[in-house]
């Protein structure tokens, strides 16, 4: 049951920093629901309360008062010990570009179903891959690290 | 596209100089990673979901951080480059002389090496000689020896050391001392001595000192080793000091017991036996096919005195082949090098010495132990017999001699004339004030003036003790004549 709410989940979150914040929002309101409580509910933006309203009914209610807590924690576990993807750029991607990387992934891939974006600028442009312990450097600056010899020479005709 | 692939590892979790990493696929023990920042970590162990690294530069570590494998394994670059200069255990040079030059030719060579079997190695056959009297007719040391330097603080250890060191020019041995946790000043002035007396020609200093990463002060005496093997392979004599094994051991307790390893007797990890005895055997005298070099290994510990039946220096003294013991109150009443003969022990360098310094030294030993047991009598008795009187003279003439002040040197033959000199007729009615005053003009003669120096160059030819006392006795007129 654990692996079809997960599945559920990762239909549209490609992340792991957006999984874990999904995961969070969605605890806590679940909480409330089964709980209730005085206090007053976290403020969600837009895109938090439209995802949460995505999910079926039938997802809800596989939680209940005595499984809920157990859920979470089984999840959360299994989350830590997930192959994650690493994708380094230098640029900030937004949500669209994120949904179409893990869309792409999803295709293409079996065994990746989460990634994380890392931004470091001095790749230039490109993409640098990490996963299970593998960095695979696609980035200009790693194309002109190689060719570098090659480009002093250039350089070099220009010079008077 | 072309792409570059590399291994990486992400920080799980860290803790002083000590980190854990995830990833690193196909990483071994020893090899290196490296962060962004340039701070460098060697694999000490791994486990089947982390690597543990230690890491070998001072910089802030943070969980998530990415660690990419070098290329190159934990290991120095070794060649003749190295004689004259001071590095670190990694061979960065720490003497302020500049960088090496990259296009001299080195051989980079592993820390951590299996020590030679007994394939490899030969009986220990040649003297180890210091030029110390004490040393080279008392308590004389084999080429390939691993003889512990034991005592007490300000006994006059290091000087002992560096006299070794320096009485090693023009013998071709290479001189290696790794300082290990050692204050930066002590460091300094070593180099300096060194320097000033021209022995850093023939040496190398591997420091890391108290102020520098744990695990980069525990490779110190890895280095040293791995450096002596380059020159033993090619055939040369190679003394090897490690300043101190004490201090090695409290960096290896703080390493282990910060990687959560059990503590044993005095909180030390339980294979800190392993580590020394695997360090120590790396000594040896070897086989003309494995290099035929030696590798003299003078380990050292400080402790107190008062109990030196502590774990580590009964470890040490049960790895090595024999020790020497410094005492401070020795050292205090003038003895120079302040070494306790009767605590002293040398099992291998026996074996090394000529017929006649052997014959020599057993017959001063017996003296030794002879007058000791006298001296306890003859606080009871105010009248002695002239046999008792004698030998307990002998004993004082024997102190005088041994007394060698620093950066000063004997050599053997002329060790084993002083010492067999006592025996002579000469000396029957000298006192040690004579031997004060003349020891210096003695040995001077007996190195240039012409009848004298036909005994020096015969010693060497003499089976027995009585043959070179029989020499003295001739040249007693010439003797006299020259310390009147």
């Amino acid at each position: 049951m654990n692996d079809e709410i997960l599945n559920t989940i990762t239909k549209d979150t490609f992340t792991l920093t957006l999984l874990k914040h999904r995961l969070r929002i969605l605890k806590s309101n679940l909480l409330k629901k089964i709980f209730g409580s005085e206090a007053p509910a976290e403020q969600l933006s837009v895109q938090e309360a439209n995802w949460l309203s995505s999910l079926p009914a039938s997802f809800y209610q596989k939680f209940n008062k005595d499984n809920v807590y157990q859920i979470f924690d089984a999840i959360e576990t299994k989350i830590n010990s997930m192959p994650v993807l690493l994708i380094y750029i230098a640029f900030e991607a937004d949500d669209q570009t994120i949904y179409q990387i893990g869309m792409n992934l999803k295709k293409s891939f079996t065994s990746i179903t989460l990634f994380d974006i890392k931004v470091n600028p001095a790749l230039i442009a490109g993409c640098a891959l990490s996963f299970g312990g593998i960095y695979r450097d696609y980035s200009l600056k790693a194309k002109i690290e190689d060719k570098k010899s090659e480009i002093l020479e250039s350089f070099k005709k220009f010079l008077r | 596209m072309k792409q570059t692939q590399q291994e990486v590892g992400y920080v799980i979790s860290s803790k002083g100089f000590l980190i854990y990493l995830d990833g690193l696929p196909t990483v071994k023990v020893n090899d290196l990673v490296e962060n962004e920042s340039g701070g460098r970590g060697w694999v000490n162990s791994l486990s089947s979901d982390k690597v543990e690294v230690l890491m070998l530069d001072d910089v802030k570590v943070t969980p998530g951080q990415l660690f990419k494998r070098l290329p190159e394994r934990l290991g120095i670059a070794a060649g003749d480059h190295l004689l004259g200069r001071a590095i670190n255990p990694l061979g960065v040079p720490i003497d302020g002389r500049g960088l090496f030059s990259r296009t001299k030719k080195a051989t980079v060579l592993e820390l951590e090496q299996e020590a030679p079997g007994i394939g490899a190695r030969q009986f220990i056959t040649e003297q180890f000689t210091t030029n110390i009297t004490i040393i080279d007719s008392l308590i004389p040391i084999g080429k390939g020896q691993r003889e512990l330097i034991v005592g007490d603080a300000h006994a006059g250890k290091t000087a002992f050391l560096i006299d070794t060191i320096v009485n090693q020019k023009n013998t071709g041995t290479i001189c290696i001392y790794a300082s290990v946790g050692k204050p930066v000043a002590s460091v300094r002035d070593l180099i300096d001595v060194l320097r000033a007396n021209k022995a850093l020609a023939h040496s190398i200093i591997i420091a890391a000192s108290s102020n520098e990463p744990a695990p980069l002060i525990f490779l110190t005496p890895k280095t040293a080793f791995t450096l002596a093997e380059y020159f033993q392979k090619q055939g040369l004599d190679v003394l090897v000091i490690l300043d101190d094994l004490g201090n090695h051991a409290k960096i290896y307790r703080e390493i282990s017991l910060l990687g959560d390893k059990s503590p044993g007797r005095e909180s030390y990890p339980g294979d800190i036996f392993y580590q020394h005895a695997h360090l120590v055997e790396r000594a040896g005298k070897f086989k003309k096919e494995y290099g035929g070099g030696s590798i003299t290994a003078l380990p050292v510990i400080e402790l107190n005195l008062t109990d030196f039946t502590t774990f580590i220096p009964t470890n040490l003294m049960a790895m090595t082949d024999g020790h020497l013991l410094f005492r401070s109150s020795l050292h205090n009443i003038g003895q120079r090098p302040a070494i306790d003969i009767s605590l002293s022990v040398s099992r291998v360098g026996r074996q090394t010495q000529n017929k006649l310094s052997s014959l020599l030294s057993s017959r001063i030993r017996g003296l030794l132990s002879q007058a000791e047991e006298l001296e306890t009598i003859s606080r009871f008795s105010s009248e002695l017999p002239f046999e008792t009187q004698l030998i307990l003279k002998r004993k004082e003439l024997i102190e005088e001699i041994i007394k060698q002040p620093s950066l000063t040197y004997v050599v053997k033959e002329i060790q084993s004339i002083l010492l067999a000199l006592i025996f002579t007729g000469f000396m029957a009615d000298k006192e040690r004030h004579f031997l004060e005053k003349y020891k210096g003009v003695l040995i001077e003669a007996f190195l240039k003036e012409p009848s004298l120096l036909k005994i020096t160059q015969s010693v060497s030819k003499l089976e027995s003790v009585e043959e070179l006392i029989k020499l003295l006795e001739g040249a007693r007129p010439v003797l006299t004549k020259i310390c009147q």
